[in-house]
């Protein structure tokens, strides 16, 4: 029989890790987010187009108050600057349709991190629920026509994988508001289940075009649950782990 | 919420044997390396949040998720990605040779068994857990009914099924 106790790290790649994670550890980390961040500044950094990075920087009010707007939160000064001028330029940059997809499921997930910030500090105002709600379902229906498009595009796998990256994140985004105050959460929790129902027929629905048409290599996406959950549509899917961590850690609970 | 020693003794203790696990369910050197240090960087942002009971049993469920998220992103494991990616680290000992051949005897034969079905084996008899700790992992993590009795059953299909494989 094999030794097992042989198959081990050597003590320098245990060392180098140790370090890594120490170092990690000690740093206190952003936790990387769950979607690609199709945020503008991540933007400006991974697709440096010197022209455009030009005339941006012309059209921003100016670039140090579009980056203190990024934490602002409805009723703040700089809202309206997060809302109309960053994510606008966000969604502009975004050049494929996968990328547009993924900007609008981002903006849509800001929407439900700004509505626990809120909730959490009994900030959350019927008129900021309003025009939260309002917004979330702008940006999420335009994540399913995205994720529509692409698969139009015969871009089926990565279709399916928006929307059920999307899903999972609206799932952890639930299961957070879920625990605040029902009564300032109010209707909006409803409306975020309603497209997360939509995010999960829309993927359960592309994969079955692509089952069908004997598309290769087309796995379907399968999530686990972890924890017993009480949702009302048990098709299987949920929320991994390390998403459920990721998004509290984002919002500091 | 753990402290800084306390965790990083965890991973003084367990992380050969968190590689151990990653590395035959992996089949591969550099995927299981990588495996090991998100596992404990997961590891650690839990235990900044929840209180952990048991380290140990965290780290093998985390590892679990990893795992399949790493199967998702590749479709097969296919045995010329272990030839690439290599067993072990340059060392011309005998033992390390011999080593390395059982080794990959043994994960031609694992890579034939269905995912749940190595799971069982790889944490029965390389990680030494008994069914009753193998049910709570995994029940923990996946979030379904597991009984120490559904996984007796799997295992022993699994090594029937093992058995079979080497009359081949």
């Amino acid at each position: 029989m094999i030794d097992f106790s042989q198959i081990k790290l050597t003590d320098k790649e245990k060392t180098e890790m140790r370090g890594n994670i120490l170092r990690s550890v000690r740093n206190a980390e952003v936790p990387r987010p769950i979607l690609q961040r199709a945020n503008i500044f991540g933007l400006l950094i991974l697709n440096f187009k010197p022209m455009m990075v030009g005339l941006l920087i012309a059209l921003m009010v100016s670039v140090g108050t579009s980056f203190a707007a990024e934490g602002s939160l409805p009723g703040d000064l700089l809202y309206s600057v997060k809302t109309d001028v960053n994510e606008r330029i966000s969604e502009v940059l975004a050049f494929s349709t996968e990328a547009k997809a993924e900007v609008e499921a981002d903006i849509s997930e800001r929407r439900l991190e700004e509505a626990a910030k809120l909730a959490s500090e009994n900030r959350f105002s019927d008129d900021a629920r309003a025009a939260i709600e309002t917004n979330f379902e702008r940006h999420a229906n335009k994540v399913e026509e995205r994720v529509k498009e692409l698969e139009g595009k015969g871009n089926g796998k990565a279709a399916a994988d928006i929307s059920a990256k999307f899903q999972v994140s609206l799932d952890a985004h639930t299961r957070i508001l879920e625990k605040l105050d029902g009564r300032v959460i109010g209707e909006f929790l409803p409306k975020i289940k309603a497209k997360r129902k939509a995010a999960a027929s829309l993927k359960a629905e592309i994969e079955s075009k692509n089952e069908q048409s004997g598309a290769a290599g087309m796995a379907s996406t399968t999530l686990k649950t972890d924890t017993k959950s009480e949702n009302e549509n048990n098709d299987g899917a949920g929320v991994d782990n390390g998403t459920d961590l990721r998004v509290k850690l984002r919002l500091g609970l | 919420m753990m402290d800084e020693r306390e965790f990083m003794s965890s991973y003084d203790a367990y992380s050969d044997a968190i590689f151990r696990h990653c590395f035959f369910r992996l089949s591969g050197r550099e995927e299981a390396k990588d495996a090991v240090q998100e596992v404990f960087l997961r590891a650690w942002k839990y235990s900044q949040a929840n209180k952990i009971e048991n380290i140990r049993a965290l780290l093998y469920r985390i590892a679990g998720n990893i795992i399949i998220d790493t199967y998702r992103k590749k479709k097969t494991i296919s045995l010329d990605k272990l030839e690439e990616n290599g067993f072990q680290p340059k060392d011309n000992s005998y033992e390390k040779i011999m080593l390395n051949t059982e080794a990959k005897n043994f994960i031609k034969l694992l890579d034939r068994l269905e995912d749940k079905e190595r799971e069982v084996v790889i944490m029965r008899y390389v990680d030494g857990f008994g069914p009753d700790e193998i049910a709570d992992i995994i029940a923990k993590r996946d979030g379904d009914e597991v009984s120490p009795n559904l996984i007796s059953v799997r295992l022993s299909r699994a090594i029937s099924k093992l058995q079979s494989f080497i009359k081949q």
